[in-house]
C-alpha cells in the first residue's frame, strides 16, 4: 500500500513539474517551434534582455507590486486591528464585505473594477485606465488577505498585554507601537508577503484594469501566447521561475532556521 | 474596547483603524457591485456602453439556450476538474502527512504553484500541441499524433493542474488532524483494511474534502484564462463569456448581467458549504 | 474621624450580555490598608478590580479615585496600577525594559529611568535579572518582574488581580509574607483579589466578601471570621458546622438539643460553630457537668500534620472538630480513635447566630 502511495506520488509530482522544465529546456532551444532538441543556445535570453519593452514591463510589474503591498499592508493591519479590538455599526457588514474580493471569481473582480473606473470617469472625469487604475485594483484584493491573516494574527495575542501597556501610561498610539505591532509582527509580514505575492501573480483583474502603457508582465505572457508561443516567452518564463523558486526557497530556509 | 474613554476618543479610534480600510472597501468593493448589478438591468448603448432602458431582459437572454449551454459547460469542467483533483490530490494528502519530511514535500507541492499562474498555463500549451511533448513522445511508439490542443481535454486538465494544491491542502489538513485510533478500533472489531478506511478514516476527512472541492470547484468554474488559453474559441465557458462581453462583443449589460448570474451561483455554493459545515467552517475556509 | 478614604465605589453596577457581573456595590478603601476582595469565581471581584483599573466602565454608579471620579478617564490617566493574573509580561522585551516601560511612557530621562528600574527590582530582589527576557524566567521571578514593574511608578493604589494563584504552595505561602512586608514597607494602598480564603485572612487588614456581584460582608479579618453575617460567609471562610436552630427559653433548640447561648435567640436562625471550637472530652469520669455538652461517635479521623480533624456523629448531625496535634503528655491532650464514643463541649460565646 505504501508502495502504492509513493508511486502515485511521484508521479504527482513528475506531472507537476513537468510542464515547467520542458519551457526551462525550451528556453535554450535552438529552434523556434517543436519540441526536438536542435541544439542549445542563449539567443532568446539576448533577444530578451535587449528587448527594451520588456524591461519596462518588469519594471511595471514590480511597481505595482511594491505600491500594492504598502498600502495594501497599512490599510489591512489597521483594519485587522480594528475589527479585532472594537465594537461599532457596521461591524458584521464590513467582515461579509471583506469576503467578497476573496471569494469572488477573478473575472467578476475584474470586471466590476471596470465598471466602477467607467462610471468614475463619467461621473469625475477622471481616471482613465492606467498603472493607477491597475494598482488600485490589486489593492482591493490585497487587503481583504492582509486583513484576515492579520486578524487571525491578532487574535491569538493576549489582550491583557494590551491592558497592561495601557495601565503603564501608555496613550493609543503608543500601545500600537510598542506592543501591538511588534507581537503581530509576524501575520503582517506574511500578510504582506502574500499580497506581494498575489499582485506579482496577478492576471484577470490587471487584465480588466489596464489600459494602454500599463502593460505587466502577465499581461505580456498572455499577448505572446496568443499570438503564438515563442522561445523569448520561454526564457521570460524561465527566469521568472527562477527567481521565483529562489526566493521561494530562501524564505522557506529562513523559516525553518527561526524555528 | 469596553475600556474608559470619552466617547469622542472611542470615535476617534474605530476611524483611525476601519476608517481607511473600510473605506475603501466601500469605495472599491461595496459599490462596484453594485453597479454591476444596476448595469445587469441595463441596456447595450450605441458603443456597447450602457444605456437605458431599464429592464430584466438581459437575465432572459442568460436563460437562452445558448448561453446555459456555456453554464452547463462551467459546471462540467468544474465538477470534472474537481473529482480528478479528489483522485489524484487525496491519495498524495495522505502520502505526505505521512511522511517524515512532510515540510519538504508540502513546499516543493507548493513551489511551482506559487510561480507565476500564466506561465503554468500556457506550458501545458506548449506541451499539447500538435508538435508539443505529449505527441513526440507518441509519435516515438508510431501513435497520433493527435489534436489534444485546442480541446476540452486541455482545458479541463490544465485546470486540474492548476487549481490541484488548492485541494490537496485542506485534505492534508485534515488528515494530520486525523485520528488514526479509530482506525486500529476498526481492525480490532474485525473489519478488514478497505472497509475499516471506509467507516474510521474517510469520514474523518470529510471537512478537508468538502473545503477542497469548493475551493477548487468555484475557481475552475469561474475561470477564463485557461479555457481562452487552451480552449482556443472552442471551449466557451461563462468567463469566457463575460470576458468577450467586456471586450471583442461590447455588450456590458449582458455581461453584467452573467456576472451576477455567476456570483450568484457563487454565493449560492458557499452558503450551502456554510449550511453543512457551520459558520466556522466557513472561515476556515477563507 | 473619617480615615482618609482613598477609593469609593458608590452603587457601582455592571452587567455582561444578561448577566449581572456586579450588583450595586458600595465600597471604601483607606489610604494604606491592605484590602482583600474575596470570593468564589464569577462573584464579580475581578470585575470590580478591572473597573477600578479602567479595562471597563460600570453600567451605573460612581468610583472615585483620591477624590477624583474616573468616569471617562482612560487607565493610562488613573493613578492606579495593575498586577495581572498571568503578569502579562511583554514577551518581546527584557526585564529591565517591561519594569521601565511606564517610565519611558512618561517621557523621563534615561538616567533618572534606570535609577528608578534598579530601585524597583531591589525592592523585589530581581536586581541582575534585567536583561533577561520573561520566557527565560520561573513563574516566582515573573510576578516579581510584574509587581516591579507596576510599583516603579509608584502609584496611590495597586490592583492585584488573583497574583500568586498561577504559584505552586510553597512560593505561595513565602511570597505572601513577601507582599506583606512590601505593602507595608512602602505603605502604599493594596487591593487584592482573591479566592483563597488563607490568603485573604493571612494578608489584608480588611476583607469584603463577595457573592454574585454583591458584597455580603466587610470588616477586619478575625471579624469576617469569627463573627460571620451569613451562611455564605460561614462556609467560606475555613470550615464551619451548620445547626438549624429554634428560640428556647434556655437559649436554642437544636437537633442537638437545648444549647446555651450568649443570648437567647428571638427568632429562627443558624448557629455557627468552627471546628476548631469544638472541645472534645473521653467518656467517663473527670469531665465537670456542664451544659452544651454532645455526645457523638468518632467516624473519620484525618491527620494534616498540625491537627487532627475528627468527623463526628451525633445522631443525625455530623460534626467537624479540629484538635491540636500535641504531645500526649500535656495536660488536656487527648487522641480517640475510631468508633470510640467522645463528649463534645460547644462553648456558648463561640456559638454564632447567623441568618441566611
Amino acid at each position: 500500500m505504501r508502495r502504492l502511495l509513493s508511486f502515485h506520488a511521484l508521479l504527482v509530482y513528475a506531472f507537476l513539474y513537468l510542464p515547467i522544465l520542458v519551457i526551462v529546456a525550451l528556453s535554450f532551444n535552438e529552434s523556434r517551434r517543436g519540441v526536438r532538441f536542435t541544439g542549445f543556445t542563449l539567443d532568446w535570453y539576448r533577444a530578451l534582455f535587449q528587448d527594451p519593452r520588456v524591461l519596462e514591463y518588469f519594471l511595471n510589474t514590480l511597481t505595482v507590486a511594491f505600491v500594492s503591498t504598502l498600502v495594501s499592508t497599512v490599510l489591512g493591519t489597521l483594519l485587522a486591528l480594528g475589527l479585532v479590538r472594537y465594537r461599532f455599526p457596521g461591524k458584521g457588514f464590513l467582515r461579509y464585505l471583506l469576503y467578497i474580493p476573496v471569494v469572488v471569481p477573478d473575472v467578476v473582480m475584474g470586471v466590476s473594477l471596470l465598471l466602477l473606473f467607467a462610471f468614475a470617469r463619467e461621473a469625475l472625469g477622471f481616471p482613465k485606465l492606467s498603472l493607477l487604475t491597475v494598482i488600485l485594483g490589486h489593492i482591493t484584493f490585497q487587503v481583504a488577505f492582509v486583513t484576515l491573516v492579520v486578524r487571525s494574527r491578532l487574535l491569538l495575542l493576549d489582550p491583557a498585554l494590551e491592558e497592561a501597556a495601557r495601565d503603564l501610561g501608555a496613550r493609543g498610539f503608543q500601545t500600537f507601537w510598542y506592543v501591538t505591532l511588534p507581537l503581530a509582527w509576524p501575520g503582517v509580514a506574511a500578510g504582506a508577503l502574500l499580497a506581494l505575492t498575489l499582485s506579482l501573480d496577478d492576471f484577470v483583474v490587471t487584465f480588466f484594469t489596464a489600459g494602454p502603457g500599463a502593460t505587466t508582465l502577465p499581461l505580456y505572457i498572455y499577448s505572446s501566447v496568443k499570438l503564438g508561443v515563442s522561445p523569448k516567452v520561454h526564457a521570460l518564463s524561465t527566469l521568472i521561475v527562477g527567481l521565483s523558486a529562489f526566493f521561494l526557497a530562501l524564505g522557506y530556509a529562513l523559516s525553518r532556521r527561526r524555528i | 474596547m469596553n475600556e474608559a474613554a470619552t466617547p469622542f476618543q472611542r470615535f476617534f479610534r474605530v476611524l483611525v483603524t476601519v476608517g481607511p480600510g473600510g473605506l475603501w472597501l466601500l469605495l472599491f468593493v461595496l459599490l462596484p457591485t453594485l453597479l454591476v448589478l444596476a448595469a445587469s438591468f441595463l441596456t447595450r448603448g450605441p458603443y456597447g456602453e450602457l444605456s437605458g432602458p431599464w429592464g430584466l431582459h438581459n437575465y432572459a437572454r442568460v436563460l437562452e439556450p445558448l448561453y446555459l449551454e456555456a453554464f452547463a459547460q462551467s459546471l462540467l469542467v468544474g465538477a470534472l476538474a474537481t473529482l480528478l483533483s479528489a483522485l489524484l490530490g487525496y491519495p498524495l494528502a495522505f502520502y505526505i502527512a505521512r511522511h517524515p519530511k512532510r515540510d519538504l514535500l508540502l513546499f516543493l507541492l507548493l513551489l511551482p504553484f506559487l510561480t507565476n499562474f500564466l506561465i503554468r498555463v500556457y506550458a501545458w500549451l506548449v506541451l499539447l500541441q500538435r508538435e508539443g511533448l505529449l505527441n513526440a513522445f507518441l509519435e516515438a511508439f508510431g501513435l497520433g499524433p493527435y489534436a489534444f490542443y485546442p480541446s476540452f481535454f486541455a482545458v479541463l486538465l490544465t485546470t486540474v493542474y492548476t487549481f490541484l494544491p488548492f485541494f490537496v491542502l485542506p485534505v492534508y489538513a485534515s488528515v494530520e488532524r486525523l485520528d488514526w485510533q479509530l482506525l486500529e478500533a476498526a481492525y480490532d472489531l474485525g473489519a478488514r483494511p478497505f472497509r475499516a478506511f471506509l467507516h474510521a478514516v474517510l469520514p474523518q476527512t470529510y471537512p478537508g474534502l468538502f473545503a477542497g472541492s469548493v475551493l477548487v470547484f468555484i475557481p475552475a468554474m469561474g475561470t477564463f484564462v485557461v479555457a481562452d488559453l487552451l480552449g482556443a474559441g472552442r471551449v466557451v465557458l461563462i468567463g469566457n463569456l463575460i470576458q468577450q462581453q467586456f471586450g471583442v462583443t461590447r455588450d456590458w449589460a449582458f455581461g453584467a448581467a452573467l456576472s451576477v448570474f455567476l456570483m450568484g451561483f457563487v454565493l449560492l455554493s458557499l452558503y450551502l458549504y456554510a449550511r453543512i459545515q457551520g459558520e466556522r467552517g466557513l472561515e476556515e475556509l477563507v | 474621624m473619617a480615615a482618609d478614604v482613598l477609593v469609593r465605589l458608590s452603587g457601582v453596577r455592571k452587567s455582561f450580555g444578561g448577566v449581572v457581573a456586579l450588583d450595586g456595590v458600595d465600597l471604601e478603601v483607606r489610604r494604606g490598608e491592605f484590602f482583600s476582595l474575596l470570593g468564589p469565581s464569577g462573584c464579580g471581584k475581578t470585575t470590580l478590580l478591572r473597573l477600578l483599573a479602567g479595562f471597563d466602565t460600570p453600567d451605573a454608579g460612581r468610583i472615585e479615585i483620591a477624590g477624583r471620579d474616573m468616569a471617562g478617564v482612560p487607565p493610562y490617566d488613573r493613578p492606579v496600577n495593575t498586577v495581572f493574573q498571568n503578569y502579562a509580561l511583554f514577551p518581546h522585551m527584557t526585564v529591565e525594559a517591561n519594569v521601565a516601560f511606564g517610565l519611558r511612557m512618561k517621557g523621563l530621562p534615561q538616567a533618572e529611568v534606570r535609577r528608578k528600574v534598579a530601585w524597583a527590582l531591589e525592592l523585589v530582589d530581581l536586581l541582575g535579572l534585567e536583561r533577561r527576557y520573561p520566557r527565560e524566567l520561573s513563574g516566582g521571578q515573573r510576578q516579581r518582574v510584574a509587581l516591579a514593574r507596576a510599583l516603579v511608578l509608584e502609584p496611590e493604589v495597586l490592583l492585584l488581580d488573583e497574583p500568586l494563584s498561577a504559584l505552586d504552595l510553597k512560593l505561595r505561602q513565602e511570597l505572601r509574607v513577601e507582599l506583606m512586608q512590601l505593602q507595608r514597607r512602602l505603605g502604599k494602598t493594596f487591593i487584592f483579589v482573591t479566592h483563597d480564603q488563607e490568603e485573604a485572612l493571612v494578608m489584608s487588614d480588611r476583607i469584603a466578601v463577595m457573592r454574585a456581584g454583591r458584597i455580603e460582608q466587610l470588616g477586619l479579618p478575625d471579624e469576617v471570621y469569627e463573627r460571620p453575617k451569613n451562611r455564605f460567609v460561614a462556609d467560606f471562610l475555613g470550615r464551619s458546622n451548620l445547626l438549624p436552630a429554634r428560640p428556647h427559653p434556655q437559649g436554642a433548640e437544636t437537633p442537638l438539643g437545648p444549647l446555651r447561648l450568649r443570648e437567647p435567640l428571638s427568632r429562627e436562625a443558624l448557629l455557627v460553630i468552627r471546628p476548631e471550637k469544638i472541645r472534645l472530652y473521653p467518656l467517663g469520669n473527670g469531665v465537670p457537668a456542664r451544659e452544651n455538652l454532645v455526645r457523638a461517635r468518632v467516624e473519620e479521623i484525618v491527620y494534616t500534620g498540625a491537627e487532627n480533624q475528627y468527623y463526628l456523629r451525633a445522631g443525625e448531625v455530623r460534626l467537624l472538630a479540629y484538635t491540636l496535634n500535641q504531645d500526649l503528655q500535656e495536660p488536656g491532650a487527648e487522641e480517640f480513635a475510631y468508633g470510640e464514643e467522645v463528649l463534645c463541649y460547644l462553648p456558648p460565646e463561640n456559638l454564632v447566630v447567623v441568618h441566611e
